[in-house]
């Protein structure tokens, strides 16, 4: 699968959407909806509402995730939303505020 | 068979309708109008202030009109261009001073 | 530092950056970026779009702005108009627009001369403005050529001397040297 790097000096202001894994080194504003990965790097910073697969966060965001796989919260996250996914790992060090839901439903 | 040649020299000017089958080179001076089954060349000397109607057109020097080619146009590195290109395939290449419009054929993906 | 977006991705909002951007999928909305924007052949930038540079070898429909050159190579397709200083359209390449690289010096200010003649007014020795001149295969009445290299004169005399004797109220014979290859 391609490999798509948002940038550190890269702001989006919008939707992203897509079939492949997503880094985020970069600010996104907005939705994201993959069917993959996503990984926000420590320098990202998403502020959206989040659907996908996996979602590994170093960095900040701001917004729901729902996975249909699992969530990783790194050491130095900060992470403020509701998160849903069967699988999830938080790391020591890692800030987080927002309800958590495991309720596994498969076939979303 | 030696295709004829038009060349118009440096320090000639023509002021009206050319029209013909073979190719030109202008190397001076051309105000009206031009049709020219073929190849028009306007050498980097050549200045040409009309519409141009030909097969295809090779621009090193002035042009002030539009042109409409059924083959190609290519706009070179010492060309100075006023004007609308309307042609199957265009080239401009990197130096070329232009400022107009460009129509070729654009086919663009399905939802696009 | 770059920025890919791979083929399956679609962004679609305002986009902008200090770093160079690759796209292979799709982008759609504004661009703008103090960088180069490169589309890949499978890219899709349907945007305005404000960069440095733009490579495009996909497709693009909107505007685009650069500080500095864009070139549309083989691949290329793009609907829309262009502003920057430097443009390059590769052969093979396809554009529907508006090419603007600033100001244009496309005719030869009134009143200088080509190489070797000056003329103050409008006294020009053109031809019979009326009668269409044939190019070629025409009248086969070979012309002088044309007077050699005037003696030099500043090309802005303001009044014009005296012409060559070969010219003052001459009519103009055949104007077009016909060459045989």
């Amino acid at each position: 699968m391609a490999n798509t790097v948002i940038g550190s000096t890269i702001v989006i202001d919008g939707e992203i959407s897509g079939d492949e894994d997503l880094v985020i080194q970069g600010t996104v504003k907005g939705k994201i909806s993959l069917k993959e990965s996503l990984i926000v790097a420590g320098s990202g910073v998403v502020e959206a509402d989040i659907e996908t697969q996996n979602v590994e966060v170093a960095g900040k965001v701001t917004g729901n995730i729902n996975a249909s796989d699992r969530v990783e919260l790194k050491s130095d996250c900060r992470v403020v939303g509701d998160i849903k996914a069967p699988r999830i790992l938080i790391a020591d060090g890692a800030s987080f505020k927002g309800n958590v839901d495991m309720d596994v439903s498969k076939g979303r | 068979m030696a295709e004829a040649i038009g060349v118009i020299g440096k320090g000639i000017e023509i002021k009206g309708t050319l029209s013909g089958a073979g190719d030109l080179v202008v190397e001076g001076r051309v105000e009206g109008e031009i049709a020219l089954k073929n190849m028009l060349t306007i050498e980097e000397s050549g200045e040409v202030q009309a519409d141009v109607e030909v097969e295809s057109i090779i621009v090193n020097g002035r042009m002030s009109g539009n042109i409409e080619a059924n083959d190609k146009v290519h706009v070179s590195s010492t060309a100075r261009m006023v004007g609308d290109i309307k042609s199957p395939r265009v080239v401009i290449e990197d130096g070329a001073r232009f400022k107009g419009s460009i129509e070729m054929d654009v086919k663009l993906p399905e939802g696009v | 530092m770059a920025t890919e977006i791979g083929e399956s991705i679609l962004i679609s909002g305002n986009l902008e950056g200090d770093e160079d951007l690759t796209v292979r999928g799709r982008v759609e909305g504004n661009v703008r970026l103090s960088r180069t924007l490169i589309v890949e052949a499978s890219g899709v930038v349907k945007a305005d779009v404000t960069v440095k540079n733009a490579i495009i070898s996909g497709v693009v429909v909107g505007n685009v702005t650069a500080t500095d050159s864009v070139q549309l190579t083989a691949e290329g397709r793009m609907v829309g108009d262009l502003a920057a200083p430097r443009v390059i359209i590769v052969d093979g390449a396809s554009f529907r627009g508006r090419v603007d690289m600033g100001d244009v010096d496309a005719e030869r200010p009134a009143g200088s001369a080509p190489q070797g003649q000056t003329r103050a007014g409008s006294t020009r020795t053109a031809p019979r403005p009326t009668a269409p001149v044939r190019a070629v295969g025409g009248t086969p009445a070979r012309a002088e050529a044309p007077r050699p290299a005037a003696p030099p004169r500043p090309p802005s005399l303001p009044a014009a001397p005296p012409r060559p004797p070969l010219l003052a109220g001459a009519k103009r014979r055949v104007l077009v040297k016909k060459v045989k290859r």
